[in-house]
């Protein structure tokens, strides 16, 4: 099959019975779908627990598949809603203190905050942690972003928000990732 | 100090932007990838959804799928011809009640134009005016001699009445008397008889056949005599008899009335049916409706009273005379010209015949002696 050959067509052609279709299609996304899930679980079993269900639940729902969205949205989707069930079954989401919080020191004066020059690897390590300590819509929101490259709309159709939702979520990532590593 | 204006900007460039300070950080990252343990098991699940897919397949295939399709098409096609059928009747039906609800009012208007008689009230005609045309005249056909009073008689408002309605009724009104045993009083009917009030008779009545059985009206011919034949049970069956027995009354009416041979050879040369027929509307009112009076009773016309009682005993009760309504005294002096013509044997009997209808009469000695 020839390698221009879409998602969509990649999907249907496996709903159909060509396995060599769906193995083109999960080496595709195999390494941004797993990424995703591994820095939103934060946990290497937790994500291939979910990777490997992502992929069961898109397995499974193959003859219902309809090329509505992208592929990668459709796929992204299942991720997402695995990701929400877990954090709801693990950690609670961050409350409005922690929000209000992230305002405060946004408002803070330039002067009262603490002014220091890291080293790339600093860096590395404090927007994990600072991924790590996102709520997790905030989180969701910045790696469907940065990781898998989805606009306002369709970051909008995965969650199931609204676009000014979206943007708010980013906002406040943004803010808190800048207040840990600067960049 | 940084403000919302900013951070707005912010997340616009951030994701209008693929490449960025934080993008390239993040690039910077450790990749994190699947093992190949964790592929082999996404890919094993994929294979198998598929092997089930076409073992689901082949199953399918191998099981006697299409007889389900065979099964299924008569039940659709028998439900779909059920429907039509369904249809079609209520369709067929509901056409026929509209048609008839259309027609029902055409009908009765039809009927309250066509088929309404009015009768309007008659009198009855005076029959002794009837018994001296007949003494001057002799029968004529029922349907001839019938025309003028049936016209009086039964009076049809021309608007509405149908024509042929109008000729049964003008047909059969003088011949209703046929069935009348014998010939009745008129002038006691009628002043017994309450005069006919407005008679409307519906076209539904008049079409009936127990309407047209029950009617008093006869008809001509072959059921006419049908009709006597109902009408009178004591009548007798062989036609001979009946002639006879016409005859031997006819012969005591020419005694009695004086009617010489001539005459009698006359009537006897013409067709029996119409003399009889003739006479029965001369002498019967043309609706014969009065109940027949015994013979016994008396009466004031002494020749009618003998027709009437020679009749009931020959059985023939459509045999009458027009020459049946005179008075006693007429009946005396004819006796008595008998008599003098040297005819004794006709007077006997004459006189026994006047004598039995009018046995209070008081006879002279001379014709006393004459009875036995």
């Amino acid at each position: 099959m020839a390698e221009e050959t879409t998602d969509e067509q990649l999907m249907l052609a496996y709903a159909q019975g060509d396995m060599r279709a769906f193995e083109m299609l999960y080496q595709r996304h195999r390494g941004m779908l797993y990424r995703f899930i591994f820095r939103s679980a934060n946990n290497r079993a937790t994500a291939d627990e979910m990777f490997q269900e992502t992929w069961s639940r898109l397995i499974a729902a193959r003859a219902r598949y309809r090329p509505e969205a992208k592929f990668s949205t459709y796929l992204l989707q299942i991720a997402q809603n695995l990701i929400v069930d877990s954090y709801r079954r693990n950690r609670p989401q961050a409350g409005v203190e922690e929000t209000e919080e992230i305002m405060r020191t946004l408002d803070a004066p330039e002067c009262e905050q603490p002014e220091r020059v890291l080293s790339e690897f600093e860096q590395r390590r404090g927007l994990q942690r600072v991924l790590e300590d996102l709520p997790a819509e905030q989180r969701i929101a910045f790696l469907l972003r940065i990781e898998s490259g989805l606009g306002l709309e369709e970051i909008a159709r995965v969650t199931g928000a609204g676009q000014e939702t979206v943007k708010s979520r980013l906002r406040y990532a943004l803010a808190k990732i800048r207040e840990r590593i600067g960049a | 100090m940084t403000t919302s204006h900013d951070n707005d900007r912010e997340v616009e460039e951030f994701l209008s932007t693929s490449r960025s300070p934080l993008v390239d950080l993040y690039q910077k990252l450790p990749q994190p990838q699947p093992d190949a343990q964790l592929d082999q098991r996404v890919l094993q699940q994929a294979r198998q959804a598929l092997a089930e897919d076409t073992a689901a397949l082949s199953h399918g295939a191998k099981k006697p799928a299409p007889r389900y399709k065979p099964s299924r098409w008569p039940i659709a096609l028998g439900s779909a011809a059920s429907v039509i059928f369904a249809a079609t009747l209520a369709l067929h039906f509901g056409k026929e009640n509209w048609q008839a609800q259309d027609r029902v009012p055409a009908a009765a208007t039809a009927t309250s134009a066509n088929d309404v008689i009015h009768v309007r009230s008659i009198d009855m005609p005076v029959a002794k005016s009837v018994a001296s045309d007949s003494m001057s005249a002799p029968a004529q056909p029922a349907t001839y001699a019938a025309k003028p009073e049936t016209a009086d008689a039964v009076t049809m408002n021309s608007a509405t009445y149908a024509h042929k309605k109008t000729l049964s009724v003008s047909q059969a009104a003088p011949v209703a008397a046929a069935p009348s045993p014998a010939v009745e009083n008129p002038v006691s009917d009628k002043a017994a008889k309450p005069k006919l009030e407005t008679v409307e008779v519906t076209g539904s009545n008049v079409r009936r056949v127990d309407a047209e059985n029950a009617s008093p009206v006869a008809p001509l011919g072959s059921e006419r005599e049908a009709a006597e034949q109902r009408a009178s049970p004591a009548a007798p069956n062989s036609e001979k008899q009946t002639r006879d027995e016409r005859d031997a009354v006819e012969r005591k009416l020419d005694i009695a009335t004086g009617r010489d041979a001539a005459m009698r050879a006359r009537n006897n040369a013409e067709p029996a049916r119409p003399q009889i027929a003739g006479a029965v509307q001369e002498s019967a009112p043309p609706i014969a409706s009065a109940p027949s009076r015994p013979a016994s009773s008396p009466a004031p016309m002494q020749a009618g009273g003998a027709v009437s009682a020679a009749a009931t005993n020959a059985a023939t009760p459509t045999v009458t005379t027009p020459a049946s309504v005179i008075g006693p005294d007429t009946w005396i002096a004819n006796i008595r010209a008998q008599l003098q013509a040297g005819k004794r044997d006709d007077a006997v009997r004459n006189l026994k015949l006047f004598h039995k209808q009018y046995p209070n009469y008081a006879l002279t000695p001379d014709l006393r002696q004459l009875l036995p």
